[in-house]
C-alpha cells in the first residue's frame, strides 16, 4: 500500500512532515558540525559552511525518510 | 519620596510613548500602528538629542525610501524581475553607503524602507497609501519619543559636551606629561597604552555627543564648525601622540634633556596651554593669543651620537613643534567657542584630509551579503512560498542590513533574542490578549510588557535581545483597530522566525566567513599587502604620486593601513580564545598595537619622502635607500603569503644590517662632500632617516608579537 504523508497536528495546527525533517535535519548537522570542531575534524574540510549545508540536506533526507516519513 | 533608577525611568518613558503611540494610531484606524511602534523602539536613546537626532535621519531615510519604492512601482508596474532587480540594485547601494561613515542610518532606512513599501505596495491597491503612512507612523513615533523624553525625566547631551571635551583635553594633557617624562619605564609605558585607549573613546563619544548635542541645541548647532574643528585637532593630537608613543624606544639611549635643552621648558608651556584651554572651555579665562614655541636642539650635545640617534632626536622635535602648533590651534578654537575677542587665524598648517574615493573590500562584502539575502528570499517566496511569505523578502534582508553594519554581530545570537520574544509575543497573545476589552486594558498591557522588556535588557550590550524581543512582539502580536485572534497566524510567524534566521545565518558566510579569527586574518593580511604596495609607491625612480593623483590602489591602501588596525583592534574583542590554543588576548592586542605603530610611522616616511627630491645626499645614497626599501618590501610580501613565516631574530638582523650599511654610507659621503652639503640638507635628510629607521624597528616590533601567536590554529577551517 503506498504511504501517504500526514500533517503533524499541535493546537489545530497541521505542520507538515518535511518541516519537522528540516528542524530535526538541521539540529543534528549542527551537533555534527559542532562534534567535527570539538575533534579538530574540520580541518579536513576545504569550505566547512558548505559541508554544514550538504549534512543538513542528509540529515532531513534521513529523518524524512526513515523517522518522520515525509 | 520614591526615588526611581535611570534603568526604570528610561524603561517607563518606551513604555508610555508605545502605549501613546498605539492610542493614536488606533484611535485614527490607521494601517499597520506596528510600525509607528518599531519607530519608538529604535529611536529610544538615553538624551533627547540622540532620539531626536536618529529620529530626523529615520524619517529622511523613511521619506527617501518610499518615494524611491514608488517610482520602481511606477516604473515596473507588470514586471516583477526588472522591479526587483531595480529595488535590490537600490538597496545594495544604500548598503554600500551606511556602511561608510557618513548618515549611515538614514541610508539604512532609505534602504529596508524601499524594500517594505515596495513589496506591501506591489501587494496592495493603492501603494501611495502605503507609502504614506509608512511616513505618517514613523513621524508619528519619533515625534511621540521625542515629547515623551523632553517632558519627562529630560537628559540632555548640551550639557555633557562641555564635560567631554574638558575630559578629552585633561586625558591629552596626561598623555602629553607621560610621553615627555624621559624616565619612562615600562610601567608607564602601560599607563600610555590606558591613556591612549581612553583618548580614543572620548574622541568618539565627544563626536556622538556633538551630533546629539546639535539637534538639541540652536546655539550649538550654529558654532557647530567650530565643534567639529576642535574634533579635527583632537584627533590630529591623538594621531601626533600615538606616533610618538611608539617612536620612545628610539629614544630611550639618548638623553634628550641634554639633546633639547629646553625641553622642560617647552613641557611646561604646554602643560600651561593645556591647562589654559581648560579654564578657556570651562569659560573662566579670558583669551590670551598663544605664541609658538621654539624648539632647538643642541648639536654640539649629539657630536659622539651615531646618524640614526640624531635621526630620532630631530624626529622628537620635529613632533614637538606638531603639538605646539596644534594646541595653538586647539587654544584659538576653544576662544572662537566661548566668544572670547575676534575669531582667531588658524596655526596648524596640517592640510584638511582630502577627500578620497576608493572601493572598500569590506562595504562590497556587506552589499553581496545583502542582496544575496534578498533574492535567496525572493526565489524562496515566489517559488517555494514558506509561512512568513513576502517577510523573507523584506524582513531578512533588513536583518541583514543590520548585520552588515556590525559584522561583528553574531547572527545566531538573534536566534535567542527572537526565541524569548516569541515566547513572550505566545504568552500576550494567547492568554492574555483575548481576555481583554478597550483600550485602557490593552494599554496597560502594552505598558507593561514594554516597560519589562527596556527594564530588563536595558544594559548597551543587551540592544540585540532589547530590540529582537520587541520587533518579535510587534509582528506577532500585531494590534490592530479590528483585532482578530488566530493560533495558525502565531505558529506561522513562529516557523518564519525560525526560517529566517537560519536563512540569515547562511546568508552571513556569503562572500567569506563571519568567523572572527577568519575576518583578523583577512584584514592582517590586507594590511601587509597594503604596506607592501605603499612602501613600493615610495620608490625614488619615479615622483611620490600627490594623495589626489595617484592611483585609486596606492590612495585606497594608503587610507587603510591607517584604518586596519583599528578594525583589527574590534574583531579581537570578538575572539573565541577557546578555539585557539596558544594565542593569549594580551598577544593580539599587543600586536594590534604594533601594528598601529608601523601604520604611524609608514604615514611619517611618506610625508618625509619628498623632502630629498633634490638633496644631494639622496643621490649619493640612491643605492642603499633602493636596497632598504625592496629589504621592506620583500617583508611585507612573506607576511602577506604567511603571517608567522618570519623569524624575529633573522628580520632584526637583516634590518639592521641594512640600516648599519646605510649609516656607513652616509658617513663617507658626509666625508667627501663637507663643503658642499648645507645644514638644511643635513637636517631634512634626518627626518628622513629618522623615519626610515622608525618603520624598520615597527617591523621588527610586528614580527616579535606576531611570533608569540599560534597561527596554525586561526587558519584551520572550522564549521
Amino acid at each position: 500500500m503506498q504511504y501517504i504523508p500526514a500533517e503533524f497536528a499541535i493546537g489545530g495546527v497541521y505542520i507538515p512532515p518535511l518541516f519537522i525533517a528540516g528542524i530535526l535535519g538541521v539540529v543534528a548537522a549542527s551537533v555534527t558540525a559542532r562534534l567535527f570542531n570539538r575533534y579538530r575534524l574540520s580541518r579536513f574540510f576545504f569550505y566547512p559552511p558548505l559541508v554544514f549545508v550538504a549534512l543538513a540536506v542528509i540529515f532531513t533526507g534521513l529523518f524524512g525518510t526513515f523517522v518522520v516519513q515525509v | 519620596m520614591l526615588s526611581l533608577s535611570t534603568r526604570a525611568k528610561e524603561a517607563i518613558k518606551t513604555g508610555l510613548a508605545v502605549t501613546i503611540v498605539y492610542w493614536v494610531a488606533l484611535s485614527f484606524d490607521w494601517l499597520n500602528p506596528h510600525w509607528a511602534v518599531i519607530a519608538v523602539a529604535m529611536v529610544s536613546l538615553p538624551t533627547a538629542g540622540q532620539s531626536l537626532n536618529k529620529g530626523v535621519l529615520r524619517l529622511l531615510g523613511t521619506i527617501i525610501g518610499a518615494a524611491a519604492a514608488l517610482l520602481f512601482l511606477a516604473l515596473f508596474p507588470q514586471e516583477r524581475w526588472a522591479f526587483m532587480a531595480c529595488v535590490s540594485v537600490y538597496v545594495g547601494a544604500c548598503t554600500y553607503l551606511m556602511t561608510g561613515r557618513k548618515r549611515q542610518y538614514f541610508w539604512q532606512v532609505s534602504g529596508f524602507v524601499c524594500l517594505i513599501v515596495a513589496v506591501a505596495g506591489a501587494g496592495s491597491e493603492a501603494p501611495f497609501t502605503q507609502a504614506a503612512v509608512r511616513v505618517l507612523e514613523t513621524g508619528l513615533g519619533i515625534v511621540v519619543y521625542t515629547l515623551v523624553s523632553i517632558f519627562l525625566w529630560p537628559q540632555t547631551s548640551a550639557s555633557a559636551l562641555q564635560g567631554v571635551s574638558r575630559e578629552l583635553m585633561s586625558t591629552q594633557r596626561k598623555l602629553l606629561n607621560v610621553i615627555l617624562n624621559p624616565t619612562a619605564d615600562g610601567e608607564e609605558k602601560g599607563i600610555l597604552g590606558g591613556l591612549s585607549a581612553q583618548q580614543i573613546q572620548l574622541i568618539g563619544r565627544l563626536e556622538q555627543v556633538l551630533q546629539a548635542a546639535a539637534s538639541e541645541r540652536y546655539e550649538i548647532q550654529q558654532a557647530r564648525q567650530l565643534w567639529e574643528r576642535l574634533l579635527h585637532l583632537s584627533t590630529e593630537l591623538m594621531e601626533a601622540f600615538d606616533g610618538w608613543r611608539e617612536g620612545l624606544q628610539d629614544t630611550q639611549s639618548i638623553d634628550l634633556r641634554k639633546s633639547i635643552p629646553n625641553l622642560d621648558k617647552i613641557g611646561a608651556l604646554l602643560d600651561r596651554r593645556f591647562k589654559q584651554i581648560d579654564a578657556t572651555l570651562e569659560g573662566t579665562t579670558p583669551y590670551a593669543a598663544p605664541t609658538a614655541i621654539e624648539v632647538t636642539v643642541d648639536e654640539a650635545k649629539l657630536s659622539g651620537r651615531s646618524h640614526l640617534e640624531r635621526a630620532a632626536v630631530f624626529a622628537d622635535k620635529t613632533r614637538l613643534e606638531r603639538v605646539d602648533r596644534l594646541t595653538r590651534s586647539l587654544l584659538d578654537c576653544v576662544a572662537d567657542l566661548q566668544d572670547f575677542g575676534s575669531r582667531t587665524v588658524p596655526h596648524d598648517s596640517e592640510p584638511a584630509a582630502r577627500s578620497e574615493w576608493a572601493v572598500d573590500p569590506d562595504r562590497i562584502q556587506a552589499v553581496v551579503m545583502v542582496m544575496a539575502s534578498f533574492w535567496i528570499g525572493f526565489v524562496l517566496w515566489v517559488y517555494v512560498n514558506p509561512p512568513g511569505h513576502a517577510g523573507f523578502v523584506t524582513v531578512v534582508p533588513t536583518v541583514a542590513m543590520a548585520i552588515a553594519i556590525t559584522p561583528q554581530l553574531k547572527a545566531s545570537s538573534l536566534l535567542y533574542a527572537f526565541a524569548f520574544g516569541s515566547i513572550l509575543a505566545g504568552i500576550v497573545y494567547v492568554l492574555i490578549m483575548p481576555h481583554l476589552s478597550g483600550f485602557l486594558e490593552l494599554g496597560l498591557m502594552i505598558f507593561c510588557v514594554w516597560f519589562l522588556i527596556y527594564f530588563v535588557f536595558w544594559k548597551p550590550q543587551q540592544i540585540v535581545t532589547r530590540l529582537g524581543c520587541a520587533v518579535a512582539i510587534v509582528v506577532m502580536v500585531k494590534i490592530e483597530s479590528e483585532q482578530t485572534y488566530s493560533f495558525a497566524g502565531y505558529a506561522n510567524s513562529v516557523a518564519f522566525i525560525l526560517l529566517g534566521t537560519v536563512l540569515l545565518i547562511a546568508c552571513t558566510y556569503i562572500p567569506v566567513s563571519p568567523r572572527p579569527e577568519k575576518a583578523f586574518l583577512r584584514l592582517l593580511a590586507r594590511y601587509f599587502r597594503g604596506c607592501e604596495l605603499v612602501v613600493s609607491s615610495m620608490a625614488y625612480e619615479a615622483p611620490l604620486p600627490d594623495v589626489g593623483t595617484a592611483p585609486w590602489n596606492v590612495t585606497y591602501h594608503r587610507r587603510g593601513i591607517m584604518e586596519l588596525p583599528r578594525k583589527l583592534a574590534v574583531w579581537s574583542r570578538f575572539l573565541d580564545y577557546r578555539v585557539l590554543p596558544g594565542t593569549a588576548a594580551d598577544h593580539v592586542q599587543k600586536l594590534v598595537v604594533s601594528l598601529q605603530g608601523l601604520a604611524y610611522r609608514l604615514k611619517e616616511a611618506i610625508e618625509v619622502r619628498n623632502l630629498q627630491e633634490s638633496s644631494l645626499l639622496r643621490i649619493e645614497l640612491a643605492d642603499e635607500l633602493h636596497d632598504w626599501r625592496v629589504g621592506i618590501e620583500e617583508t611585507f610580501h612573506r607576511l602577506v603569503e604567511n603571517v608567522d613565516g618570519l623569524s624575529p631574530s633573522e628580520t632584526r638582523q637583516r634590518l639592521e644590517t641594512t640600516l648599519a650599511s646605510l649609516e656607513e654610507r652616509i658617513n663617507e659621503s658626509l666625508e667627501v662632500h663637507k663643503g658642499s652639503i648645507t645644514n638644511r640638507d643635513v637636517a631634512t635628510f634626518y627626518d628622513i632617516l629618522g623615519a626610515y629607521r622608525g618603520v624598520s624597528h615597527a617591523i621588527i616590533d610586528c614580527v616579535g608579537h606576531a611570533d608569540s601567536i599560534d597561527w596554525g590554529k586561526w587558519q584551520e577551517p572550522r564549521f
